[in-house]
């Protein structure tokens, strides 16, 4: 389009020339408006029949251009030829038709004078300048043509000359600087207009590029955003390459996109995502690293514009089935070596500009670190997992054991098995209270890795705090009393509800509370509270017991720890009450932390989000 | 009817087998075992006992269950339909693993054994248990002669 409309105008062609049309049509209707004024006047000092004639010509002329545009428009692909010379012929009749009104309206005193130096001024405007100056050079002429044939001689109805016409200035060297100096003003005012008229246009250029800019540039953004967050994903890996597979191909608008990572062992790059292409074509085999890859592998973006013919590709056939035409391919370049290549397949020939290239290139490098990064933290979760099944087999496969060890106990301690000395009576009563401190770590353990690994369902139905917080207090009054600590309850009058089992709830409240009245001793007391604070659910447990020193209060969430004085106060204990608690809070999206001063007491503070 | 009321101890555990040979023996009841779902319901035949402790955890995970069906089957046909009345006491250490809690009221329809008990076993529920049983079963049918 720029080509064939280049030294003619400057904007888009069909609006352009609608435009003018319009104009036109302005002008011809105040001709005609004064053409049927002037024909009321006694003397109209101008032919009103001629310019009425000119103006029903020209407005006949205009209709033409505006029903041959009207069908230009209807057609869905433009004729860009047609489009130019339709707006050729209507520049060239302008002047015409201006020649002829200023002609009939008096010549080089016509009013139309002025009309015609703002006109050729203005030109500058939306024609491109080597047109301009053409179009003003022509009006300037018959201006110019006007005043030295000094046609007409006093104007058509007499009166005195706007231009400095020949009989007034008999000199005809000062008419002719003077003529120079209004054709040197007229392209001075032409290339001004010109100069703004480009800025304006350049500005309004930019302004509507934004709209269309603007979405890409935010997917690219959101694109970069989701790569870095591969590893923060409990998605995994695949769903995410998978997303980033079908936004780079929408961005790019290309026909497929894979990510293809590189199998050491193998020396194959396996699929592990892809969007676009059909199965036939992803599965027509391995591909081989150091053949279609080869410039890929050494960390180089690598095009292939014509992969059915192009002889490193190794799957042409393939490719020219599928449809395929080019292979854009970038290096996952990972912290020490290429780990994949990320490739953009297109369906026609197709050039990456220089931005496009950049972007997927950083693209490609960030996802090779996000993708190590997940790999890395996937393979750190696996050993996890394996630890946790681990540690789940071996408290069941000690539990059968001592399970037995504690029956035979039982039967020797009952005299089942024949008569035992008081002596021996005593030492399985201490036996069997090592074994069930041992069997109370186990159960605990098993708590602890369960909660871990077990499916929680995703909705649970609100349960009331109020209410089970009453309900445990009942369960440990008892407790309480006899071990004599009091145990207090603060309750407000509402009723706060969590969404959460009542497992859950009962093992947070069990296990606080129990942990509490464990390290208070006799006369000492233990509050409940629960109130709304700094907009959550704030469930409160103190204690005026033995606390925690203030470098141990990080580690009491932490399996197994136990403080000093908490062993010799209960050796029995596990450590693993309060990482439960934190396991099952954190699970609940609630917050759990500790405060705490050596003797004095601690205070345990569950916080849940407050939804009302 | 024998002069002292047999128990079939069935469970894969000779510890857990010989500590209620043990006990049980010592509280005056006849004790037999079996290892298996097999063994166990060929003894059931053979000895007719007068109670079952049923582990529910053998070589397979359900092994007690399929023992309690073929006792308790509704089939007319049942070659245990005669076996069908013996109380049956379900030891039950799978909760923990399975995350499953059993009850007599909750599990009764569809597990049909007498009483639950959960691992570890104490002695004297156990003893208590079989008492209430083979009493209520005595009221039941009371033996001939």
């Amino acid at each position: 389009m720029k080509p064939l409309f280049h030294g003619l105008i400057r904007g888009e062609p069909l609006s352009t020339l609608q435009w003018w049309i319009g104009l036109r049509w302005g002008l011809l209707g105040a001709a005609l408006l004064t053409a049927l004024w002037g024909s009321r006047l006694p003397d109209p000092g101008f032919p009103t029949a001629g310019v009425l004639g000119a103006g029903l010509a020209g407005a006949l002329l205009n209709a033409g251009f505006h029903f041959r545009l009207a069908i230009i428009r209807r057609k869905t692909a433009p004729d860009m030829p047609e489009i130019v010379w339709l707006t050729r012929i209507f520049l060239a009749t302008e002047p015409l038709l201006m020649g002829v009104l200023f002609h009939l309206t008096g010549g080089a005193v016509s009013p139309l004078l002025l009309y015609a130096v703002l006109h050729a001024t203005l030109a500058g405007g939306p024609l491109e300048l080597r047109s301009a100056l053409l179009y003003a050079g022509s009006v300037v002429a018959g201006l110019v043509g006007a005043v030295f044939w000094e046609w007409p001689p006093q104007g058509p109805g007499g009166g005195e000359p706007l231009l400095p016409v020949a009989g007034v200035h008999p000199n005809p060297w000062g008419i002719g600087w003077r003529l120079v100096l209004f054709a040197a003003v007229v392209s001075a005012c032409l290339l001004w207009v010109s100069s703004l008229f480009r800025h304006l246009r350049e500005n309004r250029r930019q302004l509507s590029g934004l709209p269309r800019s603007l979405p890409p540039a935010k997917g690219k953004l959101e694109l970069l955003h989701e790569v870095a967050n591969i590893t923060s994903s409990t998605l995994g890996l695949k769903p995410r390459l998978d997303f980033i597979c079908g936004s780079v191909r929408e961005l790019m608008g290309v026909k497929g996109v894979t990510v293809r990572l590189l199998n050491d062992r193998t020396g194959k790059l396996e699929l592990m995502s892809s969007c676009g292409l059909s199965p036939e074509y992803l599965n027509k085999g391995p591909v081989d690293a150091d053949k279609s890859l080869a410039g890929v592998l050494k960390g180089e973006p690598q095009f292939v514009a014509d992969a059915p013919h192009d002889p490193s590709a190794q799957y042409p056939q393939e490719a020219a089935r599928e449809g395929i035409v080019s292979i854009l391919s970038f290096p996952l370049q990972g912290r020490r070596k290429v780990i994949g290549a990320l490739r953009l397949y297109t369906a026609a020939k197709r050039e990456f500009t220089a931005e496009e290239m950049d972007f997927l290139s950083s693209l490609a490098g960030q996802g090779a670190i996000y993708i190590e990064n997940a790999r890395i933290y996937d393979a750190l979760k696996k050993q996890d997992e394996a630890k946790n099944e681990f540690i789940l087999m071996m408290t069941h496969e000690l539990k059968g054991p001592l399970m037995a060890v504690q029956g035979f106990m039982e039967v020797m301690q009952k005299g089942y098995a024949g008569t035992v000395s008081e002596k021996q009576m005593e030492l399985l009563g201490r036996v069997q209270k090592r074994i069930e401190a041992v069997m109370g770590v186990s159960a605990e353990l098993l708590d602890l890795y369960q909660w871990q690994t077990r499916d929680r369902e995703a909705k649970v139905a609100p349960i009331s705090l109020t209410r089970q917080l009453e309900k445990a207090l009942d369960l440990y009054g008892v407790v309480a009393q006899e071990k004599g600590v009091s145990l207090k309850l603060e309750l407000t009058r509402e009723d706060f509800q969590i969404p959460a089992t009542e497992e859950e709830v009962e093992k947070i409240l069990g296990n606080l509370i129990t942990n509490a009245m464990k390290y208070t001793p006799a006369g000492g007391a233990v509050c409940v509270s629960l109130a709304r604070g700094a907009g959550r659910i704030q469930l409160r447990v103190k204690d005026t017991g033995i606390g925690v020193a203030a470098e141990d209060i990080p580690k009491v969430f932490q399996e197994f720890f136990r403080t000093r004085r908490a062993k010799r106060m209960d050796p029995d204990g596990s450590g693993l009450g309060l990482p439960l608690v934190k396991r099952i809070v954190d699970g609940l999206g609630g917050e759990i932390t500790m405060q705490s001063v050596e003797n004095q007491g601690s205070e345990v503070i569950v916080s849940f989000p407050w939804s009302a | 009817m024998r002069d002292r009321p047999t128990i079939l101890v069935i469970d894969d555990d000779p510890d857990v087998v010989e500590l209620m040979r043990i006990a049980l023996e010592a509280n005056g009841y006849a004790v037999c075992s079996a290892s298996n779902a097999t063994e166990g319901l060929r003894a059931v035949k053979e000895i007719r006992p007068d109670l079952i402790i049923l582990d529910v955890m053998m070589d397979t995970t359900t092994e007690g269950f399929q023992v309690s069906y073929q006792l308790r089957s509704p089939d007319p046909n049942s070659p245990y339909g005669e076996f069908s009345a013996i109380p049956i006491i379900m030891l039950t250490g799978i909760s923990q693993k399975m995350q499953m809690r059993f009850s007599v009221q909750k599990d009764g329809d569809y597990l049909p054994v007498d009483e639950f008990m959960e691992k570890p076993i104490r002695l004297d529920p156990l003893l208590e248990m079989i008492r209430k049983l083979l009493q209520r079963r005595n009221e039941k049918a009371p033996p001939p002669g």
